[in-house]
């Protein structure tokens, strides 16, 4: 594979992007699994997929291609995630509500786009599941800028970003401007589902922003050692989840996860092993 | 300039139009004072400090925080708040208690700005007076409900602020540490920190406080706490 990634310049950008994508998804994630988020970033990936689903129509029906879908569901995830902050503080009690709302939203809107297409062939495949070869050298460029821009707001607004997730009453009384922060923080999401879908596909995007801090926060202590493991694995499941999508020749989003699942389940086996093996040493102190 | 450095004149607040929690109060508290509230289970309290620190804004009346008022107060270091839900977070939540602490250290730190060297050292000092040192490196989570109290207690002093707000601070600690706990405010105290403490411990507030009112819709100073002997009981 080695030579290969010299050779192909479509595996190239493929790779760089997906080491990109292993930084800021777990980065992010981090973030997004202590404010509770998980769920509400799922729903924004199936934004994001009615937004592919209308770039494709457009370019099936039209012959546009200055849109291409991975520019529209850039605009739908945005603009997706801008709803949900409205439908929150019109929920205050029931901010999960946003989740099914926004959801089905875009499941709708993507089988309505389908419907108007006639269907779509393995385009939309690669969409869902991410690919080897989908990443073109101005998508990496994209995703780059997008990585940057996470990585500033996140490095600046770290501090007030952490004292609201863990306390909004004295992120409040601190003066921290909650709703503008949220807004950042519910948008930088957006971006980086958009950023990662070309490689994991939408429908796995939110594993690869909470998979790995699920697994870090099991190894961790602290918050900032949950985001170093959870980047530090997030980089190791795209690499091997490439190659193993690379030489089977399935789309990298299903070899990523399970890679992810597979270090999860691994994970807690080992813990609960050592847990079991310390409390039956404990009894056999007392019987010897 | 007077050196009141909370001025509440004609306060009244309510959550729900029918209900009227807080009815025309008048309160002042001066640099240094040492001022403790008590009162029974929904008298009023907690709404009384959310109208100090800004979460709540009251329905008509005016309050002053250091001689600002307060729709134009900023300097919001000046003042740190331990809530009487404080350990009602997520337990769960992976912080240690040293970056629980420094959260103390947000708004005087400002925007952009990041912990340095000196910013732990403060860290280290807040976690020694509260004497949970040795627990830094754990997570949160992990402690019990008075070592979580002490940590928040922690992240308050951390920023070395100048009126220090608690709401039952010593609930669900040891009696031994309620009486240590007290003596360092006292100690802070002298160190012209003002202090405003809601505790239903009404030992340790006579033993310490300068002044003591009692809230229960209204608010009234009283001279000695044995006029009240049955508030806590709860009840109007
Ligand atoms: N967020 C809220 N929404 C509506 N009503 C509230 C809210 N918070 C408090 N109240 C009501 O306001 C009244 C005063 O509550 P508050 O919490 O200030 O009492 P307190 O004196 O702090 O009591 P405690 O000793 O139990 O802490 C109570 O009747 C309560 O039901
Ligand atoms: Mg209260």
């Amino acid at each position: 594979m080695l030579a290969s990634l010299l050779e192909y310049d479509f595996l190239r950008h493929t790779f760089i992007t997906g080491i990109i994508i292993g930084f800021i998804a777990p980065l992010l994630g981090s973030f997004i699994v202590v404010r509770r988020l998980s769920m509400m970033a799922d729903a924004l990936s199936h934004v994001t997929l009615a937004g592919i689903a209308f770039g494709l129509l457009l370019e099936k029906k039209t012959g546009i291609t200055a849109i291409t879908p991975f520019y529209s569901g850039l605009g739908f995830s945005v603009v997706g995630s801008l709803f949900i902050e409205k439908l929150r503080k019109l929920y205050t009690a029931f901010q999960e509500l946003a989740i099914p709302v926004i959801l089905s939203a875009g499941v709708g809107l993507s089988v309505l786009f389908i419907a108007l297409a006639d269907g779509f062939n393995a385009d939309l495949y690669s969409y869902l599941f991410g690919s080897v070869s989908a990443v073109s050298k101005q998508d990496m460029y994209i995703v780059l800028v997008i990585a940057i821009i996470v990585c500033i707001v996140i490095f600046s607004i770290y501090k007030e970003l952490f004292l609201l997730s863990f306390d909004e009453e004295q992120a409040t009384i601190n003066g921290i401007p909650a709703t503008v922060i949220h807004t950042f923080f519910i948008i930088l999401t957006a971006l980086v589902i958009a950023a990662s879908m070309r490689i994991v596909g939408v429908l796995l995007v939110s594993a690869l922003m909470t998979l790995p801090v699920a697994i870090g926060i099991r190894l961790a202590k602290g918050f900032k050692q949950t985001i170093i493991y959870s980047i530090l694995i997030g980089e190791l499941s795209v690499i091997i989840g490439l190659i193993i999508g690379y030489y089977l020749e399935m789309p990298p989003g299903g070899s990523i996860v399970l890679f992810l699942i597979l270090v999860l389940v691994s994970i807690i086996g080992a813990q609960h092993f050592k847990r079991r093996r310390l409390t039956s040493n404990m009894k056999s102190d007392v019987r010897g | 300039m007077s050196d009141k450095i909370i001025e509440i004149e004609d306060v009244s607040f309510q959550y729900d139009y029918d209900k009227t929690v807080l009815s025309h109060i008048n309160f002042s508290m001066r640099a240094g004072d040492f001022v403790g509230l008590v009162g029974p289970n929904g008298g009023g309290k907690t709404t009384l400090l959310k109208l100090i620190l800004g979460l709540n804004k009251a329905n008509n009346g005016t309050i002053r925080i250091f001689n600002t008022p307060i729709q134009e107060f900023k300097d919001k270091n000046k003042i740190a708040y331990v809530s009487q839900k404080a350990n009602a977070f997520n337990r769960g939540f992976p912080a240690t208690v040293e970056e629980v602490v420094e959260m103390g250290l947000t708004a005087s730190l400002g925007i952009f700005k990041r912990i340095k060297k000196q910013h732990k050292l403060a860290v280290y000092e807040a976690l020694k007076k509260v004497d949970m040192t040795s627990y830094a490196k754990e997570n949160i989570g992990n402690l019990s409900g008075g070592q979580q109290q002490r940590v928040f207690i922690a992240r308050a002093l951390v920023s070395e602020p100048e009126l220090l707000i608690l709401d039952e601070p010593t609930v669900g600690v040891d009696q031994q540490n309620v009486s240590n706990f007290f003596d360092l405010l006292s100690k802070l105290n002298q160190q012209h920190i003002s202090l405003l403490i809601v505790s239903h411990d009404l030992q340790a507030i006579a033993n310490h406080v300068t002044n003591v009112f009692f809230v229960n819709k209204t608010i009234q100073a009283i001279d000695s706490l044995e006029d009240y002997p049955l508030f806590t009981l709860g009840g109007e």
